[in-house]
């Protein structure tokens, strides 16, 4: 059963283009030109009850402007939207009993007080009678483990406990939707794991359906079956999670620290020598550009043991060097100590396993950043509907 | 309705302990504003004093009905500050900056938990000084007062603080239609100052229009204290009736409007 249904949702925002300078200004007073901005247009889109969905999409993708027409928040500009059966922007009391929203930038806690004084008006906001109220508070206590946190003063709080109490509260009157606009913005990957677990959860043993608006592919990953993308108002693609990820995700970033100087500037050939951060189209590495069997490699500062490194694996013998034309990677940045790079996704284990052997001090892989994910499938064009 | 009234009641009752709570955490945060507001009052009294002791009268009332006229006035912004003013104040702000959110979103009237989730207890003082004002002035004009004299004093006084609530939300509620308000609040400021120093028997002609129909805070204080006097005739409180009823509904009208205009804002 859908719980929520849109169809040709649009909102569409007006906005003054001032003219330059300060005859611009003047001329304004008497003439001014409006641009229509369309932050959501013509969206389709359905909820099951119990669905966990993700919400992907670039800063201005109109995520949040979604979200606001969900809840009612804001009203749309035209096209038809139901949630749970209602208008959301008629504000009824009894539909908006039935979600909460959780926004990560906007915190719905008294600072100075402690998150059981927060409770208690939110206790009678939801009009929960006090055994319902004790029980929802122990479950919620206990799944966060946040026993003896609950008579802290917020503010003293980190912002991963911090978020534990903002959905303790969201969640105390058991909705039946639950809105999360970023709720792991900020947070440590700890704090994120943690709050990916509860929320997992939270929808497996309520049935809470969930709707994640995140930037962080992780979240998605980790959480949601059913991925809505937005690019630009415009839904570009709706359908399961590991699809996306398999279809749109072509790379893996990896960060390679060492505990010595393992790249030297000197020595190098200003060809060899690539600019920090520039773009990955531009600087693709170790097929060509990184040719890292010079002299510097040469004076032994790669701990290789008589061994070159060469299309990926090592090689015995030789001086230790690293030759050049690993068939992978796109250099992003690089110091003495410090290698970062792009690789195909199904190139990462290759890859890594030619890094090992070089005793890195830290490594750690990251996905496509959403926007790139995004960028990718608007401009292949991907209309993809369930 | 009797079920929504008893839910605002406690959802009240539960604002203003967690504004005690939050306001107890530290001591001089507690303690301060009853210092300061006290100081305020004190210095208003004194601007009062030294105006009035120079006037003899104003229309028919002499320094006796201005004194009460000075503590009726005093009472209703007193109310105010006490419990709505530093609520209602935040308004714009948090239709600019996308604070009214959260507000939307709970079964609550955002308006009710705005206007009583920053009650200031500063401001007692103010109220109790006030109604030794009212006394003092009641007994200097020499007044003979009976329970329904000061029942209907009090009714009058209730009304007028709807009013002065309604124009608050009022000029606040401009900020969901324009970028700013400052300017209608620096008129609201001036007409405030105005009108507590001049009670309304004083406006003849377009003034009388400003002060009693558009901008109407030459009625708050004077129609109480027109009652008390048994100087109102029927016309007089019909027309405050009405000015009170209309300017309520345009409020709820204004508000129920904006909601309706919220764009938030981008996050």
């Amino acid at each position: 059963m859908n719980i929520i249904e849109t169809n040709k949702l649009t909102k569409t925002y007006r906005r003054f283009i001032k003219p330059e300078g300060l005859s611009g200004s003047i001329k304004s007073l008497w003439k001014r030109e409006y641009e229509e901005k369309s932050a959501v247009r013509d969206f389709d889109f359905t909820l099951k009850e119990g669905e966990f969905i993700g919400l992907i999409g670039p800063n201005g993708a109109g995520k949040t402007t979604l979200t606001k027409m969900l809840t009612g928040i804001i009203a749309p500009t035209s096209g038809n939207i139901s949630v749970l059966d209602f208008y959301p922007n008629d504000l009824k009391n009894e539909f908006k009993r039935q979600y909460a929203v959780v926004m990560g930038q906007k915190s719905q806690l008294f600072f100075e007080l402690t998150a059981n004084d927060t409770l208690r008006l939110f206790k009678e906001i939801y009009e929960l009678d006090e055994r319902q109220f004790q029980e929802t508070k122990a479950y919620f206590t206990e799944l966060f483990g946040v026993g003896e946190l609950m008579d802290v003063q917020v503010r003293t709080l980190s912002l991963g406990e911090r978020m534990k109490m903002e959905l303790m509260v969201a969640l105390l009157h058991n909705p039946r939707i639950l809105f999360l606009d970023e709720p792991t913005i900020g947070l440590d990957a700890i704090a994120s794991n943690q709050i990916r677990k509860f929320l997992k959860q939270v929808n497996r043993e309520k049935g809470t359906s969930i709707i994640l608006t995140s930037h962080y592919m992780e979240d998605i990953a980790a959480l949601c079956d059913r991925s809505v993308v937005i690019h630009h108002g415009c839904k570009v693609y709706d359908g399961r999670t590991d699809e996306l990820f398999a279809r749109y995700q072509k790379n893996k970033k990896i960060t390679v620290t060492f505990s010595r100087e393992i790249f030297p500037a000197e020595g190098l050939s200003p060809e060899e020598q690539l600019p920090v951060g520039s773009p990955p189209e531009r600087q693709p590495i170790f097929g060509g550009q990184l040719h890292l069997g010079g002299q510097s490699i040469s004076r032994g500062q790669f701990p290789l043991g008589g061994q070159s490194l060469s299309g990926g694996q090592l090689s015995p013998g030789g001086q230790p060097r690293f030759a050049g034309q690993l068939p992978f990677g796109e250099v992003l940045e690089r110091t003495p100590h410090k290698l970062v790079f792009l690789v195909p996704r199904e190139s990462a284990s290759a890859a890594l396993a030619a890094i090992m052997p070089w005793n890195p001090t830290d490594i750690s892989v990251e996905e496509d950043e959403i926007g790139t994910v995004v960028e990718r499938i608007y401009q292949e064009g991907a209309e993809y509907e369930d | 309705m009797r079920k929504r009234g008893r839910k605002n009641l406690r959802i009240l009752r539960e604002l203003v302990r967690i504004r005690f709570q939050g306001l107890m955490m530290y001591r001089l945060g507690f303690f301060g504003p009853f210092f300061v507001d006290g100081s305020l009052f004190v210095i208003q009294l004194l601007v009062f004093g030294a105006v009035y002791s120079n006037v003899e009268r104003i229309g028919t009332w002499g320094q006796g009905e201005m004194i009460l006229f000075i503590g009726t006035f005093s009472l209703i912004n007193a109310v105010g500050m006490v419990f709505y003013f530093f609520g209602i104040v935040q308004l714009p702000e948090k239709i600019r900056g996308g604070g009214l959110d959260l507000y939307l979103t709970k079964p609550v009237s955002p308006l009710l938990r705005l206007t009583f989730e920053k009650i200031n207890p500063g401001s007692i003082p103010l109220l109790l000084m006030s109604l030794v004002i009212i006394g003092y002035g009641i007994r200097r004009a020499e007044i003979m007062v009976n329970a329904g004299g000061i029942f209907l004093y009090l009714g009058w006084v209730a009304l007028m603080m709807v009013l002065h609530y309604d124009m608050m939300v009022l000029i606040r509620c401009v900020c969901f239609f324009l970028v700013t308000n400052a300017r209608l609040e620096q008129l609201e400021e001036a007409g405030l100052d105005l009108c507590m120093k001049l009670p309304g028997i004083a406006f003849y002609g377009i003034y009388r229009v400003i002060f009693c129909f558009l901008l109407p805070y030459g009625l708050m204080a004077t129609l109480p204290v027109q009652c008390i006097l048994g100087e109102m005739g029927w016309r007089t409180a019909l027309e405050g009736c009405a000015v009170a009823a209309a300017f309520t509904g345009l409020t709820a009208f204004v508000w129920k409007q904006g909601l309706r205009r919220y764009n938030s804002a981008s996050s």
